[in-house]
C-alpha cells in the first residue's frame, strides 16, 4: 500500500468504523440467527418430532394437545437450561481466559466443576441425596466453596491481588485434590459412582422448570457481573502496569472476574454436568470474529456457546433413537473437530 | 510541586534499590531523569506514578497522598506509560489509544463525543490518524511507540511520566517524540517527567535534569549546571568532553571513553551479577 | 568477587566443560535419596510385613523372602517410582515446549487417547465376554493403553502441524483432540456396568496393584535412553522459551527440537501409562514443584523427574497403609499429596515477593 492512498482517504481514525460497524451487526445478526435456529430445532425435534407449526401453538396458545403439553413441560425447559448453560459457560471460558490470558484455561479451572462433583458425590454417599433437584444445590455449594478456597489461596501472602499464574496453578492443584477425592467416595460407593458417571458426561436432558428457576438467579447475576467486569479486562489486557495508570484496580478487577466466572460455570455444571470444556473451546471461535475487545468477545462467546450447547442436544437426540446421545459426546465429537479445523485453517489468534 | 517523593524506599522484594529519596516536580515542566542501567529511574518513576507502593516514605500528589487517592481519580491527572507495554493481537491503534480513555468512562458512558474528540487529537498529535484500524503488531517499532504515547495523551493528562519514550525509535522519530513533548509543555502546559539515555537529546528538551545513581540524586537542576565533565565521571565513570551544543546553546557531551570503574561501581556490578 | 562467580563453579576437562548448578544438583540429590528410601519402605509392605533391614537382607539373601521381594515387591515399588519419574519428565517437556506452566501429557493426546481405548475394552469385554481374563488384563491392557496413546499423540501432532511446529497451535489443537477422547471416555463409563464403571474408573486414576518385572522394564528402558537424550536436549529446550527469531539467531532449529522433544515426551507418557495407568496429577504438578525447589526459571528436567519419582513412591506408601487393608488406586493420592505441597509453594514463594 502506498503512502499516497492513504493520505487520499479523509483523515478520520475512525474512518474505517462504518466498515466495522457493519461487520458487526452482520456478525451479530449472523449469530442471533443461528441461536434461534437451535432453539426452534431444540423446541422441534426428538423422540416426538413436533411441528414447526404446533410449536407455535404450543407457545403462543396452548391447549392442552400432546405436542403442547411435550413442549410445554419437556422441551422449553429443557432449551432454556441449554441457552443458559450455553451461556453462562462461552461468557465464564472468555472472561476466564482473559484474566489468566492462557489459552488452556477452562472456567472450571479454579475448582468450580470439581467443587460441584465432590459435594455432589459426599452428598449422596453420606444424606442419601437423590434426584437432580436435590443434588444441584449441592453442587452449586460445593462450585462455589472450591472457587472462594483457590481465590483465598491466592490472595495469602500479600496484598494487590493474586496473579493470573498462581490462580491457574492453584486452581488446577484444588480441582486435581477434589477430583482425586470424588474418584476415592465413587470407587468406594456404587450408588454415587452410578450418578458421577452420568454427571460426568454433561447433558441437558429431563432438566425441568425447576431447574431453570434454580439456576436463572445466579446465571443472571453472574452476566452482571461480566459486564461491568468486560471494560476492565480490557484495560488488564494492555498489561498490570498500563491498567493501573488508566486507574483500573487491579485487584478489584480480578475478584469480580473471579466472582462472575464462578457463579456462572457454577450453576451450569451444578445443572448439566461436567460441560466446562465448552467454555475452554467456544472463546477460541469468538475470538476471530469479536477482536481483542471483551466488550464484543463476551457476548459472541455466550451466543456461540448457547448454539453450540443446544445443536450437540439437538443432535444427540436424532443420532441414537430411539435412544439419545448425551450433549457433552456429541458436543466432543463433532464440536471439537470442528474447532480443531478452525484452529488449522487460520492463524490462531493469541491471548 | 505538582509532584513529591518524601524519603520514599522503593524495592522488589528483599531487594532495596532506592532509599531515603527526595524528589519535587514543578508544575509545566519536563523533566528528564538520567543514570547508568540499573539505577533506580524506572522504579522511581513507577514509585511516581503510583504503580509501586514504597515500602517507606510518600509519594505526594498536588500535596494529596497518592496511595489514598482514588486511583481513577488519578489517572484522570496523571498519566504513566511503562517501558515495553504489550497489547492482545490484533488490537487496532484507534482501539488502544481509546483505551486511554479507559478512566473518562462508566458502565454507562463507554464513548462519548469528548472521548472520541480526545482519540483523534492524540492520534494526530502523533501523526498516526491514518493508521487508526492497522492492528498494532503490523506497525514498526516506531509506529508503534508513538501509538503507545497516543493512548497516554488520549488519557487527558496533566502530569504525563514516560519510561524511555524514545527506546526502539531513529534519531528522526526520536527528535520527533521529543518535539512532541516540547509541544504538550509549551502549548498546552502539561508537565512531564521522562526517563532517557541520549544525554544530548535530554539536555536540549528538558527543563530539569535529575542524575541517579544506585538510588540515590546526584544532582538535579538546569541541564547546563547539571551536565558537567565531573558528573558524568561520577554517574556513568565515563570520560567525556561537554561543549556548546552548536544549534541549541545547551550542554552536548562528547564521550572519550569510559573510566576504570570506582569501587562503588564494581561492588554494585558484582551485586547485580549475583542476582 | 571475580565477575565470572556469577555463573557458578565450572568443571573443565580437556575440551569438555560442564557448569555446575549447586541448588538444583543438591536439590536431586536430596530427591534421590528419597526416591530410593521410599522404594525400600514400599518393598516392607505386603502380606507379611518386613522391616527395612529384613528387606535389605532378603534382597542379597537366598532364603524363601528372597523370590518374595524380588518377584513381587521389588517391581512393584520400582514400576511406582519410575512410571512417576516417566511422567513428571514427560510433563516438564510438555510445558517447556508448549511454553505454558499448564500443559501436560495430556494435550499431546497421549494419556486421553490411552484412556479411552481402555476404557473401552473393560467395558466390552467384561458384561459381553464375562469378563477379561488374566492375559488380558496384564498384557492387553498395556498393549492397548499404548495403541491408544500413540493414536491420540499421532492425531495431535498431524493435525498441529503445519508446515512447521508452532507451540501455540499445539496447545489449541490438543484441547480440540483431548476433548473428544475425553468425553467418549466419560460417555464408555456411562454404557456399560456399573461395576465396570468402578475398575475403569481405578484404571484411569492410575493403580500399581500386582505390577510386575514386565511393567519395569519398558519403562526402565525408556528412561535409560531417553533421559540422556533429553539431557543433550536441554539447551535448545531451555532456549525454547525465546521467540522464534531469537531461537534460529541462537542456532537452534526450532520445529526439529521441538519435534524431538514431543516425541520423547510422548513415548515416556505412552509407556508410564501402560504400565500404570495415567496417574492423575504427576505430569502436571511434579515439574512446577520442581521449578520452585530448584529455584529455576522452566521445569528443570532430572529435577523434575525425581520429583515425580519421590511423588508417586510416597503417594503408594500411603495408598497401601491409610485405610489397609482397603488399598487405594495411586492416583487417588498423587494428588492429595502433590496439591497441598504445590500450593504451599506458591504462597510461600509469594510470601517472600511481596514481603
Amino acid at each position: 500500500m502506498s503512502t499516497a492512498t492513504i493520505t487520499a482517504r479523509t483523515p478520520s481514525p475512525r474512518r474505517g468504523s462504518t466498515v466495522l460497524r457493519a461487520r458487526r451487526s452482520l456478525v451479530v445478526s449472523g449469530l442471533l440467527a443461528l441461536l434461534l435456529v437451535a432453539v426452534l430445532l431444540s423446541l422441534a425435534v426428538g423422540a416426538k418430532p413436533v411441528p414447526p407449526g404446533d410449536v407455535w401453538h404450543a407457545l403462543t396458545g396452548a391447549t392442552g394437545t400432546e405436542n403442547d403439553i411435550v413442549v410445554r413441560s419437556l422441551r422449553v425447559p429443557r432449551t432454556a437450561v441449554g441457552v443458559m448453560a450455553g451461556i453462562a459457560l462461552g461468557v465464564a471460558g472468555a472472561l476466564m481466559q482473559g484474566h489468566t490470558r492462557n489459552p488452556l484455561a477452562d472456567p472450571g479451572l479454579l475448582g468450580v466443576t470439581q467443587g460441584a462433583a465432590f459435594t455432589m458425590a459426599l452428598a449422596i454417599m453420606t444424606l442419601g441425596v437423590t434426584g437432580l433437584y436435590g443434588y444441584i444445590w449441592f453442587g452449586l455449594a460445593g462450585a462455589l466453596a472450591a472457587s472462594a478456597g483457590v481465590f483465598a489461596l491466592g490472595m495469602v501472602g500479600g496484598p494487590g491481588g493474586p496473579t493470573p499464574l498462581t490462580l491457574a496453578l492453584a486452581g488446577t492443584a484444588v480441582s486435581a485434590f477434589l477430583y482425586a477425592l470424588t474418584s476415592a467416595l465413587v470407587l468406594l460407593d456404587q450408588q454415587a459412582m452410578d450418578v458421577f458417571r452420568f454427571w460426568q458426561t454433561g447433558s441437558i436432558a429431563g432438566r425441568g422448570a425447576e431447574t431453570v428457576v434454580q439456576v436463572l438467579p445466579f446465571v443472571a447475576v453472574g452476566l452482571l457481573l461480566a459486564l461491568v467486569n468486560a471494560p476492565g479486562l480490557n484495560a488488564l489486557a494492555l498489561g498490570e502496569d498500563v491498567a493501573r495508570s488508566l486507574g483500573q484496580n487491579v485487584a478489584l478487577t480480578r475478584a469480580v472476574g473471579v466472582c462472575a466466572i464462578t457463579l456462572l460455570t457454577g450453576a451450569a455444571v451444578a445443572a448439566c454436568g461436567s460441560l466446562a470444556f465448552v467454555g475452554l473451546m467456544v472463546p477460541h471461535l469468538a475470538r476471530p470474529l469479536s477482536g481483542p475487545d471483551h466488550r464484543w468477545l463476551l457476548p459472541y462467546s455466550g451466543m456461540i456457546g448457547a448454539a453450540a450447547l443446544l445443536l450437540a442436544d439437538v443432535a444427540g437426540r436424532v443420532v441414537a433413537r430411539p435412544g439419545e446421545l448425551e450433549a457433552g459426546v456429541v458436543l466432543a465429537l463433532l464440536g471439537a473437530p470442528f474447532f480443531v479445523a478452525l484452529v488449522r485453517r487460520r492463524k490462531p489468534v493469541r491471548l | 510541586m505538582r509532584l513529591r517523593a518524601v524519603d520514599v524506599k522503593l524495592g522488589y522484594g528483599d531487594r532495596v534499590i532506592v532509599d531515603g529519596l527526595d524528589l519535587g516536580i514543578e508544575a509545566g515542566t519536563v523533566t528528564t531523569i538520567i543514570g547508568p542501567n540499573g539505577c533506580g529511574k524506572s522504579t522511581l518513576l513507577r514509585a511516581l506514578g503510583r504503580l509501586l507502593k514504597p515500602s517507606g516514605g510518600e509519594v505526594l500528589l498536588d500535596g494529596k497522598r497518592i496511595d489514598r487517592m482514588p486511583t481513577k481519580e488519578v489517572a484522570k491527572i496523571l498519566g504513566v506509560l511503562p517501558q515495553a507495554p504489550t497489547a492482545p493481537e490484533g488490537l487496532t491503534v484507534a482501539d488502544l489509544v481509546a483505551r486511554g480513555r479507559h478512566p473518562h468512562q462508566t458502565w454507562y458512558r463507554q464513548w462519548s463525543s469528548g472521548d472520541e474528540l480526545a482519540v483523534n487529537e492524540a492520534l494526530s498529535m502523533t501523526g498516526l490518524l491514518d493508521l487508526g484500524e492497522r492492528p498494532l503488531d503490523e506497525l514498526s517499532g516506531g509506529q508503534r511507540q508513538r501509538a503507545w504515547i497516543s493512548m497516554a495523551l488520549a488519557q487527558g493528562t496533566d502530569l504525563l511520566l514516560l519510561d524511555e519514550p524514545t527506546t526502539f525509535l531513529d534519531l528522526a522519530h526520536q527528535i520527533e517524540v521529543l518535539e512532541l513533548v516540547r509541544r504538550l509543555h509549551g502549548e498546552l502546559g502539561r508537565t512531564v517527567v521522562m526517563v532517557l539515555h541520549d544525554l544530548n537529546l535530554a539536555a536540549r528538551y528538558t527543563d530539569h535534569l535529575v542524575a541517579m545513581r544506585s538510588g540515590k540524586v546526584v544532582a538535579a537542576g538546569p541541564p547546563a549546571e547539571v551536565l558537567t565533565e565531573d558528573l558524568l565521571a561520577e554517574v556513568f565513570d565515563l570520560a567525556a568532553r561537554v561543549i556548546e551544543d552548536p544549534v541549541a546553546g545547551t550542554p552536548m557531551v562528547v564521550p572519550i571513553g569510559s573510566l576504570p570503574a570506582t569501587g562503588e561501581r564494581a561492588r554494585r556490578n558484582g551485586a547485580l551479577l549475583k542476582d | 568477587m571475580t565477575p565470572s562467580s556469577a555463573y557458578g563453579p565450572a568443571l573443565r576437562a580437556g575440551p569438555t566443560s560442564w557448569r555446575l548448578r549447586p541448588r538444583p544438583a543438591l536439590t536431586a540429590l536430596v530427591l534421590l535419596a528419597a526416591a530410593v528410601l521410599l522404594t525400600g519402605l514400599g518393598m516392607r509392605l505386603g502380606d507379611i510385613p518386613m522391616s527395612l533391614a529384613e528387606v535389605a537382607r532378603a534382597v542379597v539373601g537366598d532364603g524363601p523372602d528372597h523370590l518374595v521381594v524380588m518377584e513381587l515387591r521389588l517391581p512393584r515399588a520400582l514400576t511406582g517410582v519410575l512410571v512417576g519419574a516417566a511422567l513428571a519428565l514427560a510433563g516438564a517437556i510438555t510445558q517447556a515446549v508448549a511454553r505454558n506452566p499448564l500443559a501436560s501429557p495430556d494435550i499431546l493426546g497421549v494419556t486421553p487417547g490411552a484412556s479411552v481405548c481402555v476404557v473401552a475394552a473393560i467395558v466390552a469385554t467384561s458384561s459381553a465376554a464375562g469378563g477379561a481374563g488374566g492375559t488380558l488384563a496384564s498384557v492387553g491392557i498395556p498393549l492397548l493403553a499404548l495403541l491408544g496413546g500413540g493414536v491420540g499423540a499421532l492425531a495431535v501432532y498431524a493435525l498441529a502441524w503445519r508446515g512447521g511446529l508452532d507451540g501455540y497451535r499445539l496447545v489449541l489443537v490438543g484441547i480440540g483432540v483431548s476433548v473428544v477422547f475425553t468425553n467418549v471416555k466419560y460417555w464408555l463409563l456411562t454404557v456399560g456396568d456399573v461395576n465396570d464403571s468402578g475398575r475403569a474408573m481405578v484404571w484411569i486414576t492410575g493403580s500399581l496393584n500386582g505390577r510386575g518385572w514386565e511393567h519395569v522394564v519398558p519403562v526402565a528402558v525408556a528412561l535409560a535412553v531417553l533421559v540422556p537424550a533429553t539431557l543433550v536436549g536441554t539447551r535448545s529446550l531451555g532456549a525454547l522459551r525465546f521467540g522464534e527469531e531469537t531461537l534460529t539467531g541462537l542456532g537452534v532449529r526450532p520445529d526439529l527440537t521441538r519435534s524431538l522433544m514431543i516425541l520423547a515426551a510422548v513415548l515416556l507418557a505412552a509407556l508410564a501409562t501402560a504400565a500404570a495407568g495415567p496417574i492423575t496429577f504427576v505430569a502436571l504438578a511434579a515439574p512446577q514443584i520442581a521449578l520452585r525447589l530448584a529455584g529455576a526459571a522452566q521445569p528443570p528436567l532430572v529435577v523434575s523427574a525425581l520429583t515425580g519419582a519421590v511423588l508417586t513412591g510416597a503417594a503408594d506408601l500411603v495408598a497401601r497403609t491409610a485405610f489397609s487393608p482397603v488399598e487405594l488406586p495411586v492416583g487417588v493420592v498423587t494428588a492429595v499429596l502433590g496439591a497441598p505441597y504445590l500450593i504451599y509453594l506458591l504462597v510461600r514463594a509469594r510470601r517472600k515477593a511481596r514481603s
